[in-house]
């Protein structure tokens, strides 16, 4: 018999054996458990942060979109014609196209100048002297540059002006948010497995004779590592558990607050709903923490096992 | 079944504890080892269990020599043997019948197996009514027939005890040989 089938036909006692000891060593569970769950819930903020910040700088950017200025002696036929065009560039990167007419953009106008808008009281109708655009909102902003290009060639285009400043500052912001939440990320798994096997080395250690009585009696190495393993993934299970429900109701609870404020009504922004963060926190808690116990055991039993 | 060859053991005080040890024991053998304190009874089994490595010489067990076992193997090997410390090395905080049914799950039993065999060994060594106590709870002899339980559950080829009447009166240990036979 090898050590795998060994571990395999033994998988039953091994669960059994890991719940026992959970409740056998209540302390240094307690404190495997509280650790987990701190280093959890702190990712699990700075993630909820990173996401609505990149959903934030997405709506403001979608909302800026690019003008394109059509020549003044275009003719109906050819202002549809560019509408068809730009559709043309792809369904996957064109998100919205929006007709802007000669009285709209004087309207715009009008309303900016909000006091004096008398000052393009003679340009009504005939003289009329704004150009018709379309305002071509992207799918993703990282097509700008590519869609301008094109719309660039195109016949009868005036003039293109997107709000590049702008929307590459918020870019730049979104990717430092992110990169700041994967630093985190990795320290705190650094973190967590760190004291997780000092933890289970200290359980361990408390029971070195066990370990030692076993070996002599014939256990292979993967029969005493099993029930510290499942003692690991059972605290790093409860510990996911419980820190989702712990961020979802904080979640909620900070959510209804900032939703509130005037500042993202105005500016018709919304913040992620803890459903649409749940489903990858969920993945990657139960990842983590099954893994920091499967990787945190399997350090700390090594220098036991030598007997 | 069990052959030593010119094995010699020298731990790394400079100490030497077995000194060009050379005999066979055959199956169905009863052998005993008498010395005197210190005289390296213990180690010699330590080289059994390939707990401690020769420092000179070859052990052959049951046709195997031990001398190159690898690692992996070692727990194997100690499986064919049922083996009485003298310190009897019970786990504290497992019970009597848990004690014993330990070395069952180790060689993978079914539980319908371990639920019949455990019971009766303990009713071999007299202890069926002390099963659901802990180690602590036991006198020194009774923590030695626990032991010995648990060496024989899993019908050894061998059965290895050191010092197994130390701690007794004659009578509790003749019993003890008569359960090994």
């Amino acid at each position: 018999m090898t050590e795998k089938e060994d571990i395999a036909v033994n998988s039953f006692y091994f669960v059994g054996e890991g719940f026992r000891n959970v409740l056998k060593n209540k302390k240094s569970s307690l404190i495997s458990l509280i650790t987990m769950i701190c280093a959890m819930f702190i990712f699990g903020v700075a993630f909820a942060i990173g996401e609505n910040a990149t959903s934030v700088v997405e709506q403001v950017s979608a909302s800026q979109g690019i003008q394109v200025y059509m020549t003044t002696d275009a003719t109906d036929e050819q202002i549809n014609q560019l509408e068809s065009d730009i559709w043309n560039i792809g369904t996957d990167k064109i998100q919205k196209v929006e007709f802007v007419s000669k009285q709209q953009a004087l309207e715009t106008m009008k309303t900016s100048f909000e006091d004096a808008d008398w000052i393009f009281d003679g340009y009504e109708g005939e003289n009329n002297i704004f150009p018709v655009s379309y305002i071509v909102s992207l799918t993703d902003l990282s097509y700008t540059g590519e869609v301008e290009k094109a719309i660039g060639q195109m016949d009868n285009v005036d003039k293109i002006r997107s709000s590049n400043e702008t929307i590459d500052t918020l870019i730049k912001i979104a990717h430092g948010v992110r990169l700041a939440v994967i630093v985190i990320f990795v320290l705190l798994i650094v973190m967590a497995v760190t004291i997780i096997s000092n933890t289970i080395k200290l359980t361990v250690h408390s029971r070195r004779r066990e370990i030692s009585i076993m070996k002599y009696v014939g256990a292979t190495d993967g029969f005493i590592r099993g029930p510290f393993v499942v003692e690991g993934i059972i605290i790093g299970l409860i510990a996911a558990l419980l820190t989702i429900l712990m961020l979802g109701l904080a979640y909620d609870f900070i959510i209804s607050k900032i939703a509130q404020s005037d500042v993202l009504q105005r500016m018709n922004i919304g913040l992620l709903s803890f459903g649409e963060l749940s489903q990858v926190i969920a993945i990657v808690f139960l990842v983590l923490g099954i893994g920091i116990g499967i990787v945190g055991s399997s350090i700390s039993m090594k220098k036991y096992l030598e007997v | 079944m069990i052959e030593f060859k010119n094995v010699s053991k020298i731990y790394d005080t400079g100490t030497e504890a077995v000194h060009n040890a050379t005999f066979t024991i055959e199956k169905g053998e009863f052998a005993f080892l008498v010395g005197q304190s210190g005289s390296g009874k213990s180690t010699l089994i330590k080289l059994i269990l390939k707990e401690e490595e020769a420092s000179k010489g070859n052990i052959i067990i049951n046709g195997k020599d031990i001398t190159y076992l690898r690692k992996k193997r070692v727990p194997y090997l100690r499986r064919s043997m049922g083996v009485v410390f003298q310190d009897f090395r019970l786990l504290p905080d497992k019970t009597v019948y848990d004690n014993v049914a330990f070395a069952m799950h180790i060689v993978r039993a079914t539980q319908k197996h371990i639920r019949r065999q455990v019971p009766m060994v303990l009713s071999l060594v007299g202890l069926s009514n002390k099963a659901k106590m802990y180690p602590n709870e036991l006198s020194g002899g009774e923590q030695q027939r626990v032991a010995l339980a648990r060496a024989l559950v899993n019908n050894p080829s061998m059965i290895i005890a050191d010092e197994p009447t130390r701690k007794f009166r004659s009578r509790d240990s003749l019993g003890n040989y008569e359960i090994i036979e």
